[in-house]
């Protein structure tokens, strides 16, 4: 298969790394594989969030990805109803195409999948190709999501359907039968799981940071993201004890440029009243050598004419 | 079981493709194109990339982002930028590596940012302003010292010159008084050329006292001359 492909291809490179990577470790939440004749379309299919009104439920869908990959997003569109995204659209997320300035290159489609099961029990709040149904609903529609699989697509894109479609069903854990007392208990559970699906912020999600329920690999992304936070934390930190050095070395340096023009001024001082009084010395010297001089000739002189 | 089959035929063909530059525990992988990196940077962050994957991130990303906003690390959302980056170089040959990379690249990259010494990188990162300025004034404090010696010996030439006294005496102790005073003209000159650049209030009054005892230095060395004028 991978004679197929141009492996100068940035792009092609990265999505056959992603695939060796999703193979060498598959998560029993989602499955995803490309397509053999194109490896830029890709099905998936993920299971309903734990605790939810979707557990249970393995819902299909369909990504796109684009000849710029990693550096613009996919497209995600669903294939089977689910009662939270419209099928057959693509569906509206910070993770999607339809906001390419939220896409960040790190993201693949690993994390695009655990993000989109975290963002399955939120409220839609009107996005685009988001739905409302109601939870009884939800729970039906999960029920009929395990008994068969969407048609959709080419055969040979039937045929991965449905080969993902029994991998899911021998991963994920029946639909839980809602019994009365099951039921009241369920209410809290779910608004629980809401709010603190709700509370993280959507940009995030991606990475995984606001998931509670995922297994090693979600949390092993969860540790990398809490632990890239405090890099960044760190980083503005070490800024700021660096600036305030500046300003410490600037006042210091301040300090030691006053004093010593004034200690100088004053040695000035000093050392010209001493030359004051050496030169005026000299002087008088000078002037008592003249006149002992002259007194010599003088008398030298005097005893010649005698 | 074809199901198994055909995950078992992928992992065949897969690893071939990139068994080349496989790294089995991914710690110097791209965070970008998840191989080998090629020509490798870290960002202050501490992030890992080849430099053709950042800087197309860079470009991909100014080109989409409000001018105010800087660029940020696709891993953890840090600022930064292409004078931030530090280069690594390994054992090996990185050029060849390099000039592979760029002729697959239909977008011109051009070399990574040199490395930069701890100083200097300190420097761009906090814009201070104090270190360039305070070596070429140094440099220049040190020249500045020669000339002035220069100038006096030219004086003390002119001075033997113009003096013939048969005494020899006299004449040494006239010179030793000009000998004596040259420090002090060494001194005052540095002095007041530091005080002129400055604007302190402080230094101003400090650069009226050093006019004030180059005033006394004149008046003394007048005296002087009269005393002389006064002899002959």
């Amino acid at each position: 298969m991978a004679d197929k492909y141009n492996l100068k291809n940035p792009a092609v490179k990265r999505i056959l790394q992603e695939v060796k990577e999703m193979q060498s470790n598959p998560s029993d939440d989602f499955m995803s594989l490309p397509l053999e004749e194109n490896i830029f379309e890709w099905q998936f299919a993920i299971r309903g969030p734990r605790d939810t009104e979707f557990e249970g439920g393995i819902y299909h869908g369909r990504i796109q990805l684009p000849s710029e990959y990693p550096f613009k997003p996919p497209s995600f569109m669903l294939l089977t109803p689910n009662g939270r995204f419209e099928t057959q659209t693509k569906i509206c997320l910070s993770i999607s195409n339809h906001h390419p300035e939220h896409w960040q290159p790190s993201w693949s489609v690993r994390t695009a999948l655990v993000a989109l099961i975290a963002f399955m029990p939120t409220n839609p709040n009107g996005a685009l190709g988001s739905l409302d149904y109601k939870k009884e609903e939800r729970h039906t529609l999960a029920i009929k999501s395990r008994e068969a699989p969407p048609k959709f697509g080419t055969p040979e894109r039937q045929k991965l359907i449905d080969e993902i479609h029994e991998y899911m069903l021998s991963k994920a854990p029946p639909v839980p039968q809602p019994s009365a007392t099951e039921a009241s208990e369920e209410n809290p559970r779910n608004e629980e799981a809401e709010t603190q699906v709700n509370s993280p912020n959507p940009e995030s999600l991606p990475a995984g940071e606001g998931i509670t329920d995922q297994e090693v690999d979600g949390i092993v992304e969860e540790q990398e993201v809490i632990l890239a936070n405090p890099a960044g934390v760190e980083v503005s930190r070490e800024v700021q004890p660096s600036v305030s050095r500046n300003e410490v070395l600037q006042k210091s340096d301040t300090r030691a440029q006053n004093p010593k023009p004034e200690t100088r001024v004053q040695k000035h001082d000093d050392r010209l009243f001493t030359l004051a009084a050496i030169g005026l010395t000299i002087a008088i010297v000078v002037l008592l050598l003249k006149k002992f001089l002259k007194s010599t000739q003088h008398g030298a002189l005097f005893s010649d004419g005698s | 079981m074809a199901f198994q089959h055909y995950i078992s035929r992928d992992l065949k063909t897969i690893p071939n493709a990139v068994t080349e530059a496989e790294n089995p525990n991914g710690c110097f992988d791209c965070n970008i194109c998840l191989d080998f990196a090629h020509e490798p940077v870290v960002t202050l962050c501490g992030h890992l990339y080849c430099w053709p994957c950042i800087y197309k991130w860079l470009h991909v990303q100014s080109d989409s982002l409000p001018p105010d906003e800087h660029p940020q690390c696709p891993v953890c959302k840090a600022d930064i930028s292409n004078s931030t980056m530090v280069p690594l170089y390994g054992r090996g040959h990185a050029a060849t590596t390099a000039e592979g990379k760029t002729a697959s690249c239909d977008v011109f990259i051009p070399p990574r940012p040199s490395a930069s010494c701890a100083q200097a990188l300190l420097a761009t990162s906090q814009r201070g302003q104090h270190l360039p300025y305070r070596n070429p004034y140094q440099g220049h404090y040190f020249t500045s010292h020669p000339y002035q010696e220069e100038d006096d010996a030219t004086s003390q030439m002119l001075n033997l010159g113009s003096h013939h006294h048969p005494v020899t005496g006299m004449f040494g102790e006239m010179v030793y008084a000009r000998v004596f005073g040259n420090p002090e003209n060494l001194y005052a000159y540095p002095n007041s050329y530091q005080l002129m650049g400055s604007a302190t209030p402080r230094l101003r009054r400090q650069e009226m006292q050093a006019h004030k005892s180059l005033n006394r230095i004149s008046i003394f060395l007048f005296c002087c001359f009269l005393l002389c004028l006064i002899v002959f």
